[in-house]
């Protein structure tokens, strides 16, 4: 591969990190239009715990942005990302807190990127059965 | 970023995604030697389902050289992504033990040095259907 062809794969991957990190970002601050803004319309978001994706921005939407009183709040401290022209994965540790409790897990988040835009997510723990125990049905 | 930058950087996730894939390869053909050049002496060695690693070239050889007769664990990548801090595979997984076959996927998170594995981490998304397949061993 030429130094060329090498940079422009870099660039690539650099933009996909840039939008993973906008989009932990603005869940962190609790900024849902901006989060949005970073998701396709018919995005495939897998979750830990559950056997079928919630498919499309606006069901993604309803369950995370639309309650009055969130479920439960979410702080990820981003450790890594990394990307080639098929995957960013992100490595974060997550702080959630829900009833009074709190809990602190690590994931790779995995996602597919198409047109700059997150079209599908999927999350991988080292112990999703706590993760489970805590979320317990949220 | 120059593109020389880039390409020197591009080199050195390269480096990093053949050392995966040689130890994945040596894996899946059951070359333990072959999979054991790629390791650190001081590999730290994290599984699924135990809260300690186990360290050293050495007790993890002895674990899956010896300790599990009948356990055959095949994995195809599906991708690996790689940077200067770490190396990340996609993989599924099929193992087979007892007379019982398991398929489940993870990503395996690398941390390499000077050429070697120096660490690693298996994330599933369901650790708890891995912990009941292998449960005792």
């Amino acid at each position: 591969m030429t130094d060329q062809a090498a940079a422009t794969m870099k660039r690539t991957s650099d933009a996909s990190v840039k939008l993973i990190r906008d989009s932990l970002d603005a869940l962190n601050r609790g900024d849902s239009q901006a989060m949005a803004d970073t998701l396709a319309d018919d995005v495939e978001w897998h979750e830990i715990g559950r056997a079928e994706p919630i498919i499309g921005k606006e069901a993604l939407g309803a369950r995370y942005m639309s309650a009055d009183v969130p479920l439960y709040e979410i702080h990820g401290e981003l450790h890594d990302v990394l990307a080639n022209d098929d995957h960013a994965i992100a490595l974060v540790t997550a702080t959630a807190k829900m009833g009074g409790r709190t809990f602190t897990y690590r994931t790779a988040e995995i996602f597919h990127i198409r047109d700059g835009k997150i079209s599908a997510r999927w999350a991988f723990s080292d112990d999703t059965g706590a993760i489970n125990q805590f979320f317990g049905g949220a | 970023m120059t593109d020389q930058a880039a390409g020197t950087m591009k080199r050195t996730s390269d480096a990093s995604l053949a050392l995966i894939r040689q130890t994945v390869s040596a894996l899946n053909r059951g070359d333990a030697q072959a999979a054991a050049e790629w390791l650190a002496d001081d590999v730290e060695w994290h599984e699924i389902g135990r809260t300690e690693p186990i360290v050293g070239k050495a007790a993890l050889a002895a674990r899956y050289g010896a300790a599990i007769p009948g356990w055959e664990i095949t994995a195809e990548v599906h991708d690996i992504v790689a940077n200067d801090e770490h190396a990340i595979a996609l993989v599924t997984a099929t193992a087979g033990m007892g007379g019982r076959s398991f398929t489940y996927r993870t990503a395996e998170i690398f941390h390499i040095r000077e050429g070697k594995i120096t660490a690693r981490w298996a994330f599933s998304d369901d650790t708890a259907a891995i912990n009941e397949f292998f449960a005792g061993t």
